[in-house]
């Protein structure tokens, strides 16, 4: 829909202060981002200097890196599938009424995917491995809730790249006699092979984002395994929230740098995403 | 291969299916008290009979610590309610259980109770009704309520509403209006784009920056403000983009302004589809409690903000709140904490229907 041509000349006094006025909005919303880093590097410079500090914190990224891995990678699997099925048979029951569902899913908030973790998934996880050091708090049950919760995230990215793939290249594939199955998989999953990888990314930030579930299930320690509590970055936040924060200190500076971290860190897998997106 | 793809999709259902049940499942059940004789239970709802227990349960030194008798008088109702919980040795809940334990389990629940609590009570709580009761805004379990929490998550909506709409939606409009595909707008678009994907933790973290660690509602707003504004910038931007380019040209051919146009003929065309997103967005924001944990902070909230510096608390936070308590039955209460988010959610969200002339498709997500 192009709309964006409309001549401008002939402004009047009105015109040009509302257009002044939107610049300057915009403008404003830009800085924002900008304005957010800024006071989180600031904030967070005694802790950018010593290493000390630096060492605590570094593993809790670590874990939050991993919980966001094995997140997408429980999630990867189930969000192709959906997304291919919701692309070859679109107007099926049963894809209209996973729509349905994955368009509730997505605005289920992550603190009731937290309450899951703690609730349903350590239990059933300390059941079937029957292991009974997984007393409660542990990596691998967030990262479960985290897979379950990005699926529909990955799923509508997945769908838009291979909506966007070429349809010719798949009736050309029926017409020299090869299924409609096949040609999906060997020609359009190909042809969309750097949006499936933006979907996974995108994924991927919004896994490393997530705070309520690790906070909820995760627990607190260092990491030994998957299997026993571990603090992440959303976990150190929570953990130096419940005292109180005097500047100065190196907690206060240190949820800082945890911000800071979770921001370079999401930034950097979107910017990955927004990479990938283009090279389409 | 097809098979495949449909057990995938049945698998996730499944594992929703299983949240959504475990959510409905904890928030009723069994519960087993201790019983203290000298507590009428429930706690009275009414001032005299408040001030009347408190009297006969509190000996004379628990009375000089709570102030004395005389201080008792000038105390609120509810904090005469949460001094009647802790002080008067409220009943202790000993083990709680889930609504389909309590349904297929009953006998085995009834003999644990027989044998490890057999002066309390055993009663089928249904936790929903208790924190919907308005007179609970207690600190302790049976006392808990939700009011506080709903009134403050709607106050934080407005709040941060107020706050980033205007400047959300005149960026929206400068982009669909006025950013003609230049550098600058793609620059912009692109900022909006790393905007929406900031972990909204960091807006807390940066609101708590802002304003120095004071744990206050107008904290609160700046957080969640920061969080609405990419869904503002994109609300009005797809609304501005839905209006056909011959409104524009009509108007324009008529001799009218370019403000004039826009002000006139395209924003109340767009305005509808603008505000159904925007209260999608807001949905979002309600059920998001990361971006206010650090600015309402763990800080026990009892009351419903009455100004912008007050303390606050929000569905969501509060969730948090019972869910990491370790004692028997504040799962339980997370769990219908939950069922009470949802409704507010879907109230909330089923009101952004109405403004769309046409009915909402779903085949989008």
């Amino acid at each position: 829909m192009e709309f964006r041509k409309v001549p401008r000349s002939g402004d009047g006094f009105s015109d040009r202060l509302a257009s002044r006025f939107l610049a300057i909005c915009a403008g404003v919303s830009v800085s924002l981002l900008g304005a957010i880093f800024l006071v989180l590097l600031v904030r967070s410079f005694p802790i950018l200097v010593s290493w000390s500090s630096l060492e605590v914190l570094l593993p809790y990224a670590g874990v939050t890196i991993l919980t966001g891995a094995l997140g997408t990678f429980f999630g990867f699997g189930p969000a192709l599938g959906l997304s291919l099925y919701l692309f070859e048979y679109p107007q099926s029951l049963f894809a209209r009424f996973m729509m349905r569902v994955l368009h509730i899913a997505a605005r289920v908030p992550t603190v009731v995917y937290g309450f899951f973790a703690l609730t349903v998934v350590t239990p059933l996880l300390s059941t079937i491995l029957g292991d009974y050091r997984l007393l409660g708090y542990n990596t691998l049950s967030p990262s479960l809730a985290t897979g379950l919760l990005i699926i529909p995230l990955m799923t509508k990215a997945m769908l838009e790249s291979l909506g966007r793939a070429d349809r010719n290249l798949r009736l050309t594939g029926m017409s020299l006699g090869i299924s409609s199955f096949t040609g999906l998989v060997t020609l359009v999953v190909p042809a969309a092979r750097w949006g499936i990888g933006a979907g996974v990314l995108i994924g991927f930030s919004r896994g490393i984002g997530q705070t309520m579930i690790s906070a909820l299930a995760g627990g607190s320690g260092e990491f030994v395994s998957l299997l026993q509590p571990a603090q992440s970055l959303a976990g150190f936040i929570v953990s130096s929230s419940t005292g109180v924060l005097s500047p100065g200190t190196p907690e206060y500076s240190g949820v800082f740098f945890a911000g800071l971290l979770l921001f370079t860190l999401s930034f950097g897998a979107a910017a990955g995403a927004k990479i990938l997106e283009n090279k389409e | 291969m097809t098979l495949v793809l449909r057990f995938l999709g049945l698998g996730v259902l499944g594992a929703l299916l299983v949240l959504g049940f475990s959510v409905v499942d904890s928030s009723l059940g069994f519960v087993s008290y201790e019983i203290d004789e000298r507590v009428t239970w429930p706690i009275p709802t009414s001032r005299d009979d408040l001030l009347i227990g408190l009297e006969s349960l509190l000996s004379s030194e628990e009375l000089t610590q709570a102030g004395g008798f005389g201080t008792l008088q000038t105390l609120s109702t509810s904090d005469l309610r949460t001094l009647y919980g802790t002080f008067g040795r409220a009943p202790r809940i000993r083990r709680a259980w889930t609504g389909s334990e309590s349904f297929f389990s009953s006998t085995a629940i009834r003999e644990w109770h027989q044998e490890y609590n057999p002066q309390g009570l055993l009663e089928f709580k249904v936790w929903l009704a208790q924190i919907l009761t308005p007179q609970n805004r207690g600190f302790f379990v049976l006392s808990e309520g939700i009011w506080p929490a709903i009134w403050g998550s709607l106050f934080i909506l407005l709040l941060a509403t107020s706050l980033s709409f205007l400047l959300g939606f005149g960026t929206g409009l400068y982009l669909g209006e006025l950013g003609q595909g230049n550098r600058w707008s793609k620059f912009v678009e692109r900022n909006v784009f790393f905007l929406a994907g900031v972990p909204p933790v960091v807006f807390g973290i940066f609101g708590f920056a802002l304003f120095q660690g004071n744990m206050s509602l107008l904290a609160g707003g700046v957080a969640v403000a920061l969080y609405l504004l990419p869904g503002a910038i994109v609300a009005t931007y797809d609304g501005i983009r839905s209006v056909p380019i011959e409104i524009r040209l009509t108007g324009r051919s008529l001799g009218l302004g370019w403000w004039r146009v826009t002000q006139d003929w395209v924003i109340p065309q767009a305005w509808p589809h603008i505000l159904s997103d925007y209260l999608g967005y807001l949905v979002r924001a309600l059920g998001d409690a990361a971006a206010l944990l650090m600015v309402s902070g763990m800080v026990l909230v009892n009351q419903s903000p009455r100004g912008l510096n007050d303390p606050f608390t929000t569905i969501p936070i509060q969730i948090f709140h019972w869910a990491v308590h370790p004692e028997p039955g504040f799962r339980n209460l997370a769990a219908s904490g939950i069922l009470v988010l949802f409704i507010v959610m879907g109230g909330l969200y089923s009101i952004s229907g109405f403004g769309t002339r046409k009915r909402k498709k779903y085949n989008e997500f």
